[in-house]
């Protein structure tokens, strides 16, 4: 169906913007420190405030934009506290471009690490999923085990994955 | 960290995100998805986590990774039930030759794929790497200088190379290992106070609570203990010889060892010659998680003779129903009680 893949399509933009932006409005000096549970409590409240038939069309992409919204919120709030001369600025600008190279580096090492320490069937079903795009049924079929087994494999993973990470996630 | 929700909240937000990205999502599916979301901030807080960690994978696997294939699983890594035989050597010798174990190199062929990539993060991320295997689990390695080092079931190992020097330390379980000359670097495997150093050789290294078995399979090697206050003793030990170190002693185990039933498990078998069932049963359950545990003196002392599957206890006790009437009780905890239930004949 043509309309299910482009709201697909669509919300799976948002989540990749999101990941993006949290990272910035979490991790940044600018920012104040705090973690996607906070994040989360206010992302819950405000949907809680949307009228179901809003949502229903498509809960997942308007989940990641209201996400997206207050952590743009949170960011621009938090750069407001902040009153740097347009000098400063730039430094900070090249200094952060720097910084976050580096972080995207150690980060890429973090998760292969990460991956390579986790038990075979987990991170066998981890890449299959996300690296061939297969569901988990189909993951399921290609390692002649279960659905169920498939989504806890992933869970384990998932949740392995994002403590050494140790950040926005 | 307080990421400790219960896994399934987790399991349920990645099944969503599943879920929702096939093609036919209809209002059913998303009503109920509403619903889970609406019932409670942790759970936005794991699809989140979930769609975040999935998003940035997602961009870090994209393009030609090869890292990636060598870190799957590749076909099925099962190992053919291996055949056991009643006492008899002549039988035991035979199953040696049984075709399934073209399959057990097939399975030490993949392990090798995957421990190629291991040394890959050996090299890139740290000098000294710990390496470990859960029970049931083993591992190849290939190390940095060519080496092989076979990693057996619930072992752990740290690799330690410079530029004088390669060092294993084997902190618990046995290892197999298969050294590349150079004789400008020692290799010493160390285990608890014994150092084996090797130049060019293969030999297996047992550390046990009691003790620390080195078998010697090619070549040649030193054993040094410090046996208490300072004093250091050597042993030299020739292709086919087995010490066995303890706090304070070495003891050369006379005659030839029996090679082949202690690098056994590198195959994934373990064969007994003329061994007690309990000797058995306790080597049996070094491989698996759910335990055999013999409940009747007489029937664990037992002798035995056969080549067992490390993977298939219910092998070891079918032929312990061969021996004997006997009744196996599952525990709570998952492990099988034997106890014989007639008087013997």
């Amino acid at each position: 169906m043509k309309t299910a893949q482009t709201s697909h399509q669509q919300a799976m933009k948002w989540y990749q913007q999101f990941s993006g932006v949290i990272e910035y409005a979490l991790e940044s000096r600018i920012g104040r420190r705090a973690d996607v549970d906070d994040l989360s409590q206010e992302v819950y409240l405000r949907l809680l405030r949307i009228a179901k038939p809003e949502l229903i069309n498509n809960p997942q992409a308007y989940l990641y934009k209201v996400a997206l919204n207050v952590a743009e919120e949170w960011r621009q709030r938090a750069a407001q506290r902040y009153e740097h001369s347009e000098e400063l600025l730039g430094d900070m600008a090249a200094d952060e471009h720097v910084e976050r190279m580096t972080r995207d580096q150690e980060r890429e090492m973090m998760i292969r690490k990460a991956l390579a320490a986790l038990p075979l069937s987990n991170r066998t079903a981890v890449i299959l999923h996300i690296r061939d795009g297969m569901t988990y049924e189909q993951v399921a079929k290609h390692m002649g085990t279960s659905r169920r087994a498939v989504k806890r494999y992933i869970a384990e993973g998932y949740r392995a994955l994002r403590k050494p990470l140790d950040v926005f996630i | 960290m307080k990421d400790e929700v219960p896994i399934e909240i987790t399991e349920r937000a990645c099944d969503w995100l599943d879920l929702l990205s096939c093609d036919e999502v209809n209002e059913e599916l998303r009503t109920q998805f509403l619903d889970w979301i609406h019932r409670s901030p942790a759970h936005v807080a794991e699809f989140l986590k979930a769609s975040a960690l999935h998003a940035e994978l997602s961009a870090r696997m994209a393009g030609d990774q090869p890292w990636l294939d060598d870190l799957i699983q590749k076909g099925s890594q099962d190992v053919v039930q291996m055949p056991f035989s009643l006492d008899n050597k002549a039988s035991h010798r035979a199953s040696e030759r049984h075709p399934g174990f073209k399959k057990s190199l097939v399975a030490i062929a993949v392990s090798l794929v995957v421990a190629l990539s291991i040394t890959v993060w050996m090299r890139a991320y740290s000098d000294s790497t710990r390496i470990t295997t859960l029970v049931g689990e083993m591992r190849i390695l290939v190390l940095d200088d060519g080496s092989n080092l076979e990693l057996n079931t619930n072992s752990a190992v740290r690799v330690n190379f410079d530029a004088s020097m390669r060092r294993i330390e084997l902190i618990r379980g046995e290892l197999l290992v298969n050294v590349v000359e150079d004789a400008s670097r020692p290799f010493v495997v160390t285990a608890d106070k014994v150092a084996v150093t090797a130049i060019g050789t293969q030999f297996n290294v047992y550390r046990k609570d009691e003790a620390t078995e080195v078998t010697v399979i090619e070549g040649r090697v030193m054993v040094d203990w410090s046996a208490g206050a300072d004093s250091n003793r050597q042993l030299e030990l020739n292709a086919g010889s087995k010490a066995v170190v303890t706090e304070n002693a070495a003891n050369l185990v006379p005659g030839q060892a029996d090679v082949e039933s202690v690098i056994a498990w590198s195959e994934r078998r373990l064969s007994f010659e003329d061994t007690t069932v309990a000797e058995v049963a306790a080597e049996l359950n070094r491989y698996n998680r759910s335990r055999v545990l013999i409940d009747d003196p007489l029937l664990a002392r037992r002798r035995i003779t056969g080549v067992f599957d490390v993977n298939d206890p219910d092998a070891f006790i079918s032929l312990l129903q061969r021996l004997e009437k006997i009744d196996v009780q599952l525990s709570d905890s998952g492990h099988r009680h034997v106890k014989t239930t007639a008087t013997n004949k």
